[in-house]
């Protein structure tokens, strides 16, 4: 016969063990049905409400709430990165950021060099930075980068020169925006042109991400500059 | 004075107000856990501190207003608390000044207790003085006392929970205050119309004290900008509290 | 001033209700003229009247009781004093001034039933602050009044203790403590006995008492009349908002009749038939009979036809009307069925004075 405090006793034991499998079970199925959150992160920003939408619920916290899709943006394009380099949802969180804070240039910026270097979309990066350049247009860094695109990735020359002669016309613009408009006007060289750009992205930015991309293409523009002046070389041997 | 000593006395009762407390210590972890986000930022840390730093501000002062300034007068009543005050030589505007003061005062001690740290943040991380932060988060105060007000009005007639409600309301609808006037053009119905515009009038436009968009992004904020959204904001808050006196001294107390 | 008293007294001729006669030279610190205040349910739209019609007048250094049963309007009554209500008709007047202006309770110290205080705050903090909404303004007076004030009350050791912490007692006196911390010339209790035990009953009565020596006029409500039978000079009854009976307590219950309650042995039938128009009513003790008297003047008139037909008187016992019967029979005059009466019943301390 059990005394009555430890049959107590052994009633709570055996409701706290009824809890632990109970929130247990929770979890586990949880998991089951609606996924490992790391996993899906393309579904989720699917989800991710439209910025005119967040826009209006945000009760004056905008810039707050564009931090917080800048962060989520950032884990998913680091996430994307490491696996499968594939940046479907890019275009639709930047779009997101830059509607809740159409002043975050960074945003335009870091949105732009991933649409078009690592999804394969200039165009979208276009739209991306045209969208920046009417909200905040006395901004040359915007300018500088629309340039940056049509020359690196689209190889539109006219189309460069015309935006990098814009930025330097901008407040503030350093020296090298009239430099590299005046570079592209003189086709010196593509890819020389082009390496003295990523070098210059490379030394202004605070972005790991885009310094990174930077060197990667740094080395390869050294070695095809490399090639190309060993090629030019050659016929002066022959 | 003896508004002085009520407004004092609502200050020691937010002092020892767990919920407040707890509020206030919540905000400034938040703030500081910040920094350790900073190196996913990509650079932007500093931003998310600055933005994170003022909407709290914004969002637990609202809070705390709803959290105590909601039950400010009526939880008196209540606990007959104030039978024992309006026995003595006060008169009732005495009274209602003093809760509002007292409310305030605690408020501003959040918002400077957060600017502090948010500067100090700052200059830790090298980056100077920053006054446009300091503006900032004097708007957002004169926000919070237009927010404090309304909610003494509430508690000077209605229950704790009624008072909190509307406050809450009126703290939602004062962000979309602008907009009213869109939504006035673009319903279709007459009524609905005439209470848009009502509603454009009567509630504060809180979207005024929100400077936040500017500073984040490094600009200053303008005098004039300053000067007119302190002013509206001060003359709402007396307005208010002008007519939160008339209610409260034609109340009975059974 | 004899001028003035004849001018209020035409106007209370008008009034509902009875008057509180005015007491010579004494001046009046509490008036109030034909008061009324209604209570409109928001839902039901249904009115209740707690107060009709009252006057009631205050001397200064009296200890006035204000009696009744409960819901009878005793704290409705005073919160319309302290201004807490705004009367839907009548006057009111504190030292001469209308409760709207709140320098009429600048002499004025109250506590109020069952009384709650500032939970957060200790004992020292919450007295400091009575002291400063009183009106004193240096902090010189207000220390010396909150020391006083704490000796007197016995609470000195919890100046810092959190009322939270007060049992039902010491959250009286403290309560006590703050009503008297402006030195006020005028006390309102509200059932300030309510809940204590004997011994806080007795030191509450003793600091009435004390209060009164000290030249205070004392006003409170109560439903126990022992109390009030104990300490009061002049006493209010109310019932259903309307003053029944008011004046100091001799007048009162002199004003009923006294019987005669007569104890004899051997009494003849014939003698019972004889007596039977002056006897209200007659038990039978044991071999004794007990006669009570319609009227104690028929006393001679029935001792000598006992006598006269062989009985033996064995005890004359005159009754005095208490103040307990009073009050009973007051508030049970317009509800016959059912007595609100006095729930501390012949236990709460009846006393029958001898003549």
């Amino acid at each position: 016969m059990m005394s009555p405090s430890r049959r107590q006793g052994l009633r709570q034991a055996a409701c706290l063990l009824l809890a632990a499998a109970l929130l247990t079970g929770g979890v586990c199925l949880r998991r089951q049905v609606f996924g490992n959150p790391v996993r899906e992160e393309g579904q989720e920003l699917m989800y991710f409400p439209s910025g005119k939408f967040l826009k209006q619920s945000a009760l004056g916290h905008t810039t707050t709430l564009a931090d917080i899709a800048w962060l989520r943006a950032i884990q998913y394009y680091g996430h994307h990165r490491m696996t499968d380099r594939k940046y479907e949802m890019v275009g639709h969180i930047f779009d997101i950021i830059t509607t809740l804070d159409p002043s975050f240039i960074h945003a335009y910026v870091f949105g732009a060099v991933v649409l078009s270097q690592d999804a394969g979309k200039p165009e979208e990066g276009l739209t991306l930075l045209r969208k920046g350049m009417r909200q905040n247009p006395d901004n040359w860094l915007l300018a500088f980068e629309t340039g940056f695109i049509y020359y690196v990735i689209l190889h539109d020359c006219e189309s460069a020169g015309r935006y990098f002669a814009l930025s330097s016309r901008l407040p503030n613009a350093p020296d090298m925006t009239s430099r590299f408009a005046a570079f592209v006007q003189e086709k010196a060289g593509h890819t020389e042109t082009a390496f003295e750009l990523w070098s210059e992205i490379a030394r202004a930015t605070d972005n790991t991400f885009i310094k990174q991309m930077a060197e990667e293409r740094m080395e390869k523009l050294k070695e095809q500059l490399q090639k190309e002046r060993s090629a030019a070389a050659v016929p002066t041997q022959g | 004075m003896k508004v002085i000593a009520i407004a004092r006395n609502t200050f020691r009762e937010a002092l020892r107000d767990k919920a407040l407390y707890v509020l206030v210590v919540f905000s400034l972890v938040l703030v500081v856990s910040t920094r350790i986000l900073s190196p996913l930022a990509l650079g932007e840390g500093i931003r998310i501190t600055k933005d994170v730093g003022l909407s709290a501000l914004s969002f637990f002062g609202i809070l705390a207003i709803i959290v105590m300034g909601a039950g400010l007068v009526h939880k008196e009543i209540d606990r007959k608390t104030i039978l024992v005050i309006l026995s003595k030589p006060v008169s009732r505007h005495e009274f209602i000044l003093g809760k509002f003061l007292g409310m305030t005062d605690a408020l501003a001690t959040l918002v400077v207790l957060m600017l502090v740290t948010l500067q100090a943040i700052l200059l830790l991380s090298g980056r100077g003085l920053d006054l446009p932060v300091f503006k900032a988060g004097f708007l957002t105060f004169i926000e919070l006392l237009v927010m404090t007000s309304i909610a003494v009005l509430f508690s000077s007639f209605s229950t704790t929970a009624m008072s909190a409600t509307f406050t809450f309301a009126f703290y939602v609808v004062g962000h979309f205050s602008s907009d009213m006037l869109l939504f006035a053009a673009r319903l279709p119905s007459n009524f609905a119309r005439q209470v848009c515009q009502f509603l454009y009038y009567v509630i504060p436009d809180l979207e005024l004290f929100n400077v936040r968009a500017m500073v984040v992004h490094g600009a200053d904020v303008p005098t004039d900008r300053l000067l007119a959204a302190t002013a509206y904001g001060l003359m709402y808050t007396l307005g208010v509290l002008v007519l939160s006196a008339v209610v409260f001294s034609k109340r009975d107390f059974k | 001033m004899p001028k003035s008293e004849e001018t209020v007294e035409a106007s209370f001729e008008k009034a509902a209700g009875p008057v509180v006669e005015s007491q010579g030279e004494r001046r009046v610190v509490v008036r109030a003229v034909n008061l009324g205040k209604v209570f409109t349910s928001s839902f039901t739209a249904r009115k209740k009247w707690a107060v009709r019609g009252l006057n009631l007048e205050v001397f200064e250094k009296e200890v006035f009781g204000f009696l009744g049963p409960n819901g009878a309007g005793k704290t409705t009554t005073i919160k319309l004093l302290l201004g807490l209500l705004r009367p839907t008709y009548g006057s009111i007047e504190l030292f001469g001034t209308g409760p709207a202006n709140p320098a009429s309770r600048a002499q004025v110290g109250f506590l109020p039933e069952n009384p709650s205080f500032y939970d957060y705050l200790r004992l020292g903090e919450f007295l400091r602050l009575c002291a400063a909404l009183s009106g004193l303004r240096r902090r010189r007076d207000v220390e010396r009044r909150v020391a006083e004030s704490l000796f007197v009350s016995g609470l000195i050791e919890h100046e810092d203790v959190q009322m939270r912490k007060f049992s039902k007692g010491m959250l009286q006196r403290a309560g006590l403590a703050q009503a008297l911390i402006n030195n006020p010339r005028l006390l309102i209790l509200d059932e300030p006995m309510s809940g204590l035990d004997p011994i806080g009953r007795k030191e509450f009565r003793d600091s009435i008492v004390k209060a009164r020596d000290n030249g205070m006029t004392v006003f409170f409500s109560s439903h126990i009349i022992a109390d009030v039978e104990l300490l009061c000079d002049r006493v209010a009854i109310i019932n259903k908002g309307q003053l029944e009976k008011a004046g100091p307590i001799e007048e009162l219950v002199q004003e009923d009749v006294k019987s005669v309650e007569i104890v004899a042995k051997d009494v003849a039938e014939s003698a019972v038939l004889q007596l039977d128009p002056f006897v209200e009513e007659k038990r039978t003790v044991g071999d004794a009979v007990v006669l009570k008297l319609r009227d104690s003047r028929a006393t001679t008139l029935v001792l000598g036809t006992l006598a006269s037909h062989g009985a033996q008187i064995l005890s004359v016992t005159p009754h005095k009307e208490t103040l307990e019967s009073v009050f009973v029979r007051q508030v049970t005059k317009d509800s016959l069925s059912h007595a609100s009466g006095d729930p501390e019943g012949p236990a709460g301390g009846r006393r029958k004075k001898d003549v």
